[in-house]
């Protein structure tokens, strides 16, 4: 029964490949079969996947999240182009720690890696209670500290 | 309409291609490591985002636009965390950023 995970995790890897090579020729499905189990492979070598359920209702959340998340790109993209395009002196960097001891794995993944998808704050150092970021302006940073993106994280996943 | 439809994919196609050009201008601009990053994340965030966005228009409905969303969604998942890996490196390589200002996170409101 142990095996039951990676196998099937090699199964779908393989259904993947197939439905986004097309090509159905036998040397291809052979460096298929490798690379899949490959991959598993390494990933069991790096981590045992945790052992925490697997929650449906992050699967409709989390994509109201990015629709949000896009729009925020859109709005801090055109800030920083301005700022890459201006003068230095519009720079005022500032590093921000947030709190986050409330907040699980997956929470602090998400907050973490959509702090640095928007341009102009920069997640880099994370530990379990607190998030450091570094920003562009003075402004961006009191924005993060007020903790709109943190709030919304919080609501995907509330643990 | 089939016209319309390929000129707002080209639209995207080229505003993302200004982002991506605006982000290697920002990486040799910007004063220090840690800002040149900020610049340098212009290309990776909205620009991939347009030019894919174009494509999937230009596109239609099919496989190709399946697999366009694919390469999306991991570029959007594995470009931070690579991003972060640089940040965070650096950092505990003890470089320290230029000029910056401290905002502790237990000072006023605590959260």
């Amino acid at each position: 029964m142990r095996l039951m995970r990676p196998l099937l995790a090699v199964i779908a890897l393989f259904a993947v490949w197939l439905l986004w090579g097309g090509l159905y020729k036998t040397p291809v499905l052979q460096l298929g079969i490798v690379s899949c189990l490959l991959v598993v492979w390494l990933t069991y070598r790096m981590a045992l996947p945790d052992q925490q359920e697997h929650r449906l209702a992050l699967l409709y959340r989390v994509p109201f999240y990015w629709l949000w998340l896009l729009w925020e790109m859109v709005v801090t993209n055109v800030q920083v182009l301005r700022l890459v395009l201006g003068p230095r002196s519009a720079l005022s960097p500032t590093i921000v720690e947030v709190d986050a001891s409330a907040s699980s794995k997956f929470a602090l993944t998400l907050l973490g890696n959509s702090i640095t998808l928007t341009p102009g704050t920069l997640t880099i150092n994370i530990d379990d209670t607190r998030l450091t970021a570094h920003c562009l302006t003075r402004a961006a940073a009191q924005d993060l500290r007020d903790g709109g993106m943190a709030r919304r994280v919080a609501a995907v996943d509330p643990d | 309409m089939n016209g319309i439809l390929e000129v707002i994919a080209g639209l995207l196609v080229i505003s993302g291609s200004l982002f991506v050009l605006a982000g290697g201008i920002g990486a040799l601009r910007m004063p220090d490591f840690y800002t040149r990053i900020h610049g340098a994340s212009l290309t990776d965030s909205l620009g991939p985002v347009l030019v894919l966005g174009g494509l999937m228009i230009y596109a239609g409905l099919s496989l190709i636009t399946v697999k366009l969303a694919a390469v999306m969604l991991f570029l959007l998942v594995t470009s931070p965390t690579a991003t972060y890996a640089l940040a965070n490196a650096a950092l505990l390589a003890g470089l320290q950023p230029e000029g910056v200002e401290r905002m502790p996170a237990d000072s006023e409101d605590g959260a």
